[in-house]
């Protein structure tokens, strides 16, 4: 590697590029980071596999004391993709600002606790995290008990089977970009920091 | 019982001093060749063939709980013979040579030496079985290699003179094979170099003892796949899957065999006839853990810089592994699990592999990635995996599910957190320069599998391997798998995780009555390992997250059963010529498949919970998530 004296003096010596051999061996920081990427019934663009019939794209949610009636997302598909997102340390400032509310830090059995100077996780997302075409084709209440199996290639029209389409849906949701194949982004600019008691 | 068909034991040299007149043949040039002039006792056996129809393990004949009751486990159509490279040309000539030599020291302290040295040969085992299960088998094996072993002690088992005892062993270019069904498992390139200069090896009314103050551990191998070989035991057509083992020194290293194998109501002082097992170490400065791709660029990673939990006397202490055939319903009983007793009886005659109070408490603090062309990459990370109080009852029965060769197996591994946090078990990636992690601290964590089948499975190619591999099938009629966690996801300064980063508590039960796991190795030319697992989750499953130390406040999914699976699975450590960037990343993708895509119960959650508030149940009838994680460094 070509190095550069850093001697004192008043007069550097002349500085010359590095040559490409010489910056191979050059090795970039050490911190961990992360790539995930989320495809929830969908190809890298977002769109619904061809391989998932419509009825294999749902999710639905019964509330307490309603049984049989069941709320369906139909024809959910879309990419979510963490591109990039690290993982550092920092610890908490060693002092209150100057309008602390220590009674807001508790431990779990309500004892106070002081958040100073605690090693918090660091969290950063440098990089956008992208959308593509996260949708939501329907919404809609369907009845009915379902069989615990069931035959995959012709489920009963029951439960949160009983319409196999999204026709009967009430609303729908998508976020992605008007562009085609295009994702929808979002800055999650700063840091998020964890800590806990 | 051992029949002999040595037809060319050439030589027994017997150099001693001179005595009686014997009546002595003369040596061909060939077995000359092999005796080199120094005084001693020199022994050269040259054959091309040892075999024997079965060796037989007998224990328990003396047993007085189970009196009359022996345990055998037969090995059968055991053969020794010579061997080419790649495990070419079985049946060719061998030698072994050993010699014992006697001395001293300057003071006067007698010394004994025993060399020996064999050629390349193979060691093969045609079928390992209990005698009340004769058709069945758990495979077959064979083990080609060269090599030496050399022992220098004042005395050969002497702990009255501790700390003088020379102790090494070479392998040079070995090779395992592990056959079964047709397709075979092959670690290749096994170079091991192992041993101690200056250490303790004695005997005592226990067993065998060593301890040495640095024992030198360097074992590397590849590990393969060959699947639907033409001919058994070769290396032809092996699909490289990875590199694995370790170099560098262990360092207050202590050993010790010992007869006594499982024990009754609970009192290890009570044990039937058997081997178990003491081992201990810590980790010296130059001690690697390796492991990489064996195939395409070979990008290997290297953890090394190995530092104890604070406190920890020993990075590794085993103090009871036990080993044992033994009888139906024969066992040490339960393992006692966050306050539960959890136990498996063998149903049948099995091999017992027993663990108690096995604790690693050590981690590595830097990583060096080696991914040629690009230069080596030196990280201040940390795979964090410690292990508090691991106990283990295995037991292993000859036999697949539907074929007679394989392993049928139940066990139950309970790992806890026992104490204090650096006394217990965590599982944390770290970044060492910054001093801090993330991942699972104070963990436990149980897995109960019964009546569960390895099986060596191919697609019915022959080396092209769609779907074969190592298969964990678990969908007998009779299978049961169990997995409990409990553990604080959280994190914090890796020095002292006593006042941990708190973000949530996991409570995590997922009981299955069928598990069906598939490991595959990468395909040719390629170096991803590949995996699939599906199952079927009975409604006592369920997953809490609640807000630490209070296990009530928390936010449930209980009830879950249905069908999941994953497809498409891969562990790949990516090389920076795969990469966009250039730059290395360690991957795990899968196709998550929910209900009706995984098979034909729609994944249900009967459970939701806040607390002791039900709020409902969630569906997830069919469906296919494809989630792809890495790990790499930042920019």
């Amino acid at each position: 590697m070509a190095l550069v004296a850093l001697c004192a003096g008043p007069v550097l010596a002349e500085m010359v590029p590095l040559e490409n051999a010489d910056l191979e061996q050059v090795v970039a920081r050490e911190g961990i980071a992360f790539e995930w990427d989320l495809r929830i019934n969908a190809d890298e663009n977002g769109h619904p596999l061809a391989s998932l019939p419509l009825v294999e794209r749902r999710i639905a949610i019964q509330y307490a004391n309603r049984s049989g009636e069941w709320l369906v997302f139909k024809n959910v598909h879309g990419r979510i993709n963490f591109p990039n997102f690290t993982l550092d340390s920092i610890t908490s400032s060693l002092s209150p600002t100057p309008y602390p509310d220590t009674s807001r830090f508790v431990d779990g059995l309500g004892v106070p606790q002081s958040p100073y100077g605690k090693p918090n996780l660091l969290i950063t997302f440098p990089e956008p995290i992208e959308f593509y075409n996260v949708t939501v084709g329907g919404l809609a209440v369907e009845y009915g008990a379902v069989p615990a199996t069931v035959d995959p290639n012709s489920p009963p029209n029951i439960g949160f089977f009983s319409d196999q389409t999204d026709a009967d849906s009430f609303i729908a949701l998508k976020i992605g970009n008007s562009i085609a194949n295009q994702p929808g982004t979002l800055n999650a600019e700063g840091s998020m920091t964890i800590f806990g008691f | 019982m051992i029949g002999r068909n040595a037809h060319s034991i050439a030589l027994l040299l017997l150099a001693l001093q001179p005595g009686a007149a014997l009546a002595l043949q003369a040596m061909s040039e060939t077995d000359m060749s092999a005796v080199t002039g120094q005084d001693g006792l020199s022994a050269v056996l040259s054959s091309s063939s040892i075999t024997a129809a079965t060796m037989r393990l007998d224990v328990d004949s003396a047993e007085a709980v189970l009196a009359g009751s022996n345990a055998y486990l037969d090995f059968d159509n055991v053969t020794l013979t010579g061997v080419g490279a790649d495990g070419v040309g079985p049946g060719a000539a061998f030698t072994l040579t050993t010699g014992l030599d006697a001395g001293a020291n300057a003071s006067g302290d007698p010394y004994l030496a025993l060399d020996a040295a064999w050629s390349r040969s193979r060691f093969q085992v045609g079928a390992v079985h209990h005698e009340n299960q004769t058709t069945n088998s758990i495979g077959s094996f064979a083990f080609d290699s060269s090599g030496s072993l050399s022992l220098f002690n004042q005395g050969i088992l002497n702990g009255a003179a501790a700390n003088n005892a020379n102790l090494r062993l070479n392998i040079t270019d070995g090779i395992w094979w592990y056959r079964q069904s047709g397709s075979e498992f092959v670690w290749d390139n096994m170079n091991i170099d192992v041993g101690f200069d200056g250490g303790t090896l004695e005997a005592d009314a226990s067993g065998i003892k060593l301890s040495a103050a640095r024992f030198d551990y360097n074992i590397l191998f590849d590990v393969g796949f060959r699947e639907n070989p033409g001919t058994a035991f070769q290396t032809a057509g092996a699909l490289p899957i990875l590199r694995y083992g370790w170099e560098g020194g262990l360092t207050d290293f202590e050993l010790s065999i010992n007869g006594g194998g499982v024990w009754y109501g609970g009192d290890i002082n009570n044990r039937s006839e058997g081997i178990n097992i003491s081992f201990r170490n810590n980790y010296d400065t130059d001690f690697a853990w390796i492991i990489g791709d064996a195939g395409g660029n070979e990008t290997q990673l290297k953890f090394t810089d190995w530092v104890n939990l604070p406190g920890a006397a020993y990075a590794l202490n085993v103090p009871n592994l036990t080993l044992d055939v033994i009888n139906a319903n024969q066992g040490p009983g339960a393992i006692n699990y966050l306050g539960t007793n959890y136990n498996i009886a063998p149903e049948n005659n099995a091999l017992a592999v027993i663990l108690r109070d096995v604790s690693f408490l050590s981690y590595n603090t830097r990583v060096t990635l080696i991914d040629n062309p690009f230069p080596t990459r030196d990280y201040g990370w940390a795979l964090i995996y410690t292990l508090g109080d691991l106990d283990a009852n295995i037991y292993l029965y000859p036999g697949g599910l539907s074929s007679s060769e394989g392993i049928k197996f139940d066990a139950l591994v309970a790992l806890q957190s026992p104490g204090a946090w650096n006394a217990n078990s965590h599982f944390l990636i770290a970044d060492s320069d910054a001093g801090v992690g993330i991942g699972f601290v104070n963990t436990d964590f149980l897995v109960s599998i019964d009546n569960a089948y390895l099986e060596l499975v191919t697609d019915g190619g022959n080396g092209t391997c769609g779907n074969c591999g190592l298969r964990l099938n678990a969908t007998a009629a009779n299978s049961d798998f169990r997995w409990e966690l409990q553990a604080l996801f959280g994190g914090g300064t890796i020095a002292d995780l006593s006042d941990p980063v708190k973000i949530s508590d996991l409570d995590l039960v997922l009981h299955a009555d069928t598990l069906d796991l598939l490991f595959s190795p990468p395909e040719a030319g390629d170096t991803r390992i590949r995996f699939d697992w599906s199952a079927r989750l009975v409604n006592d499953s369920y997953i809490s997250l609640s807000e630490p130390s209070r296990p009530d406040v928390d936010f449930r999914l209980g009830a879950i059963s249905g069908d999941i699976a994953a497809r498409n699975g891969v562990i790949d450590l990516r090389s920076g010529n795969e990469t966009a960037d250039n730059l290395p990343r360690l991957v795990f993708e899968q196709d998550l498949q929910f209900g009706i895509t995984a098979g034909t119960a729609p994944l249900r959650i009967d459970d939701l919970s806040l607390g002791s508030n039900n709020i409902g149940a969630l569906a997830i009838p069919g469906g296919q998530w494809r989630g792809v994680f890495a790990l790499k460094e930042q920019l």
